[in-house]
């Protein structure tokens, strides 16, 4: 997917016009695995909301696989290839079972009987609930957690090879949050690129390849996460936080420690610092 | 004080019966901060609702300084004081000006125009929210509009306020605005709060953590006694702050450091 020169104007030629995006270029590759951050009202929902056709650029273009959107590919075409998932997409779940929830935009699509359940059985499978535990109870006797993972069950069955979340994770506990995450990983080996939006730099640290940062509407950073947090002072200053993992490396350089930095994930940070405290010790 | 004296609370009628809560004895001391964790479902929420007696127990007994929740003369002195912040920033506010908005418990309490006024202008003051006092609600940030809720919630002069998960819905900028303005009202103004979260970071802050699980007390304790056992509280759904969870990877790799450690300032403290 590729945007290019891509400007967005909400409700143009009125008093009220506001440019939420200014000149975005972006390509996202197969397999990519992307967490897009910036600070409230800088153009996330946006952004993503263009990424599978529900918003058209005001000015600039996207393609897709080299074709062009809304040219060679219609929003409906795209739609199909690319999941997007609205922040508390399971206030959206209506129907009586699990099974049907999920099953109701491939019955859309024209699919019928056995395919459909058997696409049903497998979404439920990637977000990690078992299906004979779960098809046929009501959506609204389950968690805030469980509704979550149905209601992203329901846009794996449409098989995109590009998913698209708005903050998966907010409001949900632990347990919740870690269930989206193992589900997320799971869908990246088998290749689907994944873009979320998120406020949690821990969860980014965690997970992400590649961080957009967005503020005003414009990209100011887009690179690894090991090398946009070197940015702290100005991430900070757009009002945006950096995980402790990071903020514990900085913190221990200034103090004269020696500590590379090539992942900011807790488990390399914890090897990296615990070889340079070692070192210290041992001189 | 606040006291849950073998408290139960069942949903639904006999045949549905949902236990969410299960003969809970809990004791809360005025100016105390409580935070309080537990997985989806654990009881949080019915926990709060007890509180200011929205909810009646099933079994056993709530009281508010000594005066039960079910005692129907007290009903409205114990609405007054405990007050509520929920979720959802957007589900709370009514009136098209914030001050209208955070006039409508005194005006509700029958109080005089001139104490709703000196109330509404108090409650604003706190809140860091004065200069907005005209403004319409609904244009404000997510983190404002909470204040203006919790602002509502101090109008009505309680002893008592319960944050039902009033962070969840807000960037990190709005919800260290409600973290600092919660902790300010619990030291300066010597409100006893109730703050329920799932954010490990911000329930470290509190004086005492409570973690339900299923419907029970699962922990009680001092944020570092709590937090210390990271395996037992992954396997109640709870997380804990990721500065502890990177003290006790550095303590696994062999470096000496003590479980009581909460914040990335006290991890480097330790390590230099
Ligand atoms: N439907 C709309 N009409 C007018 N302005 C909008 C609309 N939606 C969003 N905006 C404005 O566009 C900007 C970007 O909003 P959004 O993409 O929602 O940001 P984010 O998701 O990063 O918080 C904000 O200034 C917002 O107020
Ligand atoms: N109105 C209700 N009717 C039936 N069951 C409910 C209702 N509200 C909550 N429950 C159930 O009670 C239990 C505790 O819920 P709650 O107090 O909301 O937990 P928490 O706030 O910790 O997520 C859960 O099993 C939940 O499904
Ligand atoms: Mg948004
Ligand atoms: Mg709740």
């Amino acid at each position: 997917m590729e945007m290019a020169n891509v400007t967005f104007e909400y409700l143009p030629g009125t008093p009220l016009a506001h440019t939420a995006l200014t000149d975005i270029n972006l390509t996202i590759s197969e397999g990519d695995f992307i967490a897009l951050v910036g600070p409230t009202g800088s153009g996330k929902s946006t952004l993503i909301q263009h990424l599978n056709g529900l918003l058209t650029p005001t000015s600039g273009s996207l393609s897709f696989r080299g074709r062009r959107v809304g040219v060679d590919v219609s929003p409906l075409e795209l739609r199909r290839e690319i999941g997007l998932i609205f922040q508390f997409p399971e206030s959206q779940l209506f129907e009586h079972t699990v099974a049907d929830d999920i099953g109701f935009g491939l019955r859309r699509q024209g699919l019928t009987g056995p395919e459909v359940a058997s696409r049903v059985e497998n979404a439920l499978l990637q977000v990690g609930l078992d299906y004979a535990h779960y098809a046929q109870r009501s959506p609204f006797s389950l968690s805030g957690g469980e509704q979550r993972l149905v209601a992203i069950a329901g846009v794996l069955a449409m098989r995109p090879r590009f998913l698209v979340l708005d903050e998966p994770t907010s409001g949900l506990d632990a347990r919740g949050k870690a269930a989206i995450f193992d589900c997320l990983d799971r869908l990246n080996s088998d290749g689907v690129a994944i873009l979320m939006v998120t406020h949690s730099m821990d969860e980014v640290a965690e997970s992400a390849r590649r961080i957009i940062v967005l503020n005003e509407g414009k990209i100011v950073l887009d690179d690894k996460p090991e090398r946009i947090f070197a940015h702290a002072s100005f991430l900070r200053g757009i009002g945006l936080d950096i995980p402790k993992a990071a903020e514990l490396v900085y913190k221990l350089r200034e103090k004269g420690f020696e500590i590379e930095l090539d992942s900011v994930s807790v488990r390399s940070v914890v090897d990296s610092v615990a070889a340079a405290v070692k070192e210290r010790c041992a001189n | 004080m606040i006291e849950f004296k073998n408290v139960s609370f069942d949903y639904g009628d006999d045949e549905n019966k949902i236990n969410a809560l299960k003969d809970i004895s809990l004791t809360i001391e005025d100016g105390e901060f409580v935070a309080i964790l537990g997985h989806n479902g654990s009881g949080k929420s019915t926990l709060a609702r007890l509180i200011n007696g929205l909810l009646a127990p099933s079994r056993g007994e709530v009281s508010v300084d000594g005066i039960s929740t079910v005692d129907s003369s007290a009903v409205w002195r114990i609405r007054q004081q405990v007050g509520m912040v929920f979720q959802n920033p957007d589900n709370q506010i009514i009136a098209s000006r914030v001050e209208e908005d955070v006039a409508f418990g005194p005006e509700n309490l029958g109080c005089e125009p001139a104490e709703i006024r000196a109330r509404v202008d108090e409650a604003l003051a706190v809140v860091g929210m004065r200069e907005l006092a005209h403004f319409d609600p609904h244009l404000l940030s997510g983190g404002q509009k909470q204040r203006v809720a919790i602002a509502g919630a101090l109008a009505m002069k309680p002893k008592y306020l319960v944050f039902d998960e009033a962070t969840s819905m807000l960037d990190p900028k709005g919800r260290e605005e409600i973290v600092a303005t919660t902790r300010r009202l619990n030291s300066d103004y010597g409100i006893t709060v109730i703050f329920i979260t799932h954010i490990p970071e911000e329930a470290a802050l509190a004086g005492r953590v409570v973690v339900l699980s299923g419907g029970t007390i699962a922990m009680d304790g001092t944020p570092q006694a709590v937090f210390a056992d990271v395996d037992a509280l992954a396997d109640l759904g709870v997380g804990v702050p990721k500065a502890r969870l990177l003290a006790r990877g550095l303590e696994q790799a062999g470096i000496d450091i003590p479980d009581s450690i909460l914040t990335v300032d006290d991890l480097v403290a330790a390590l230099c």
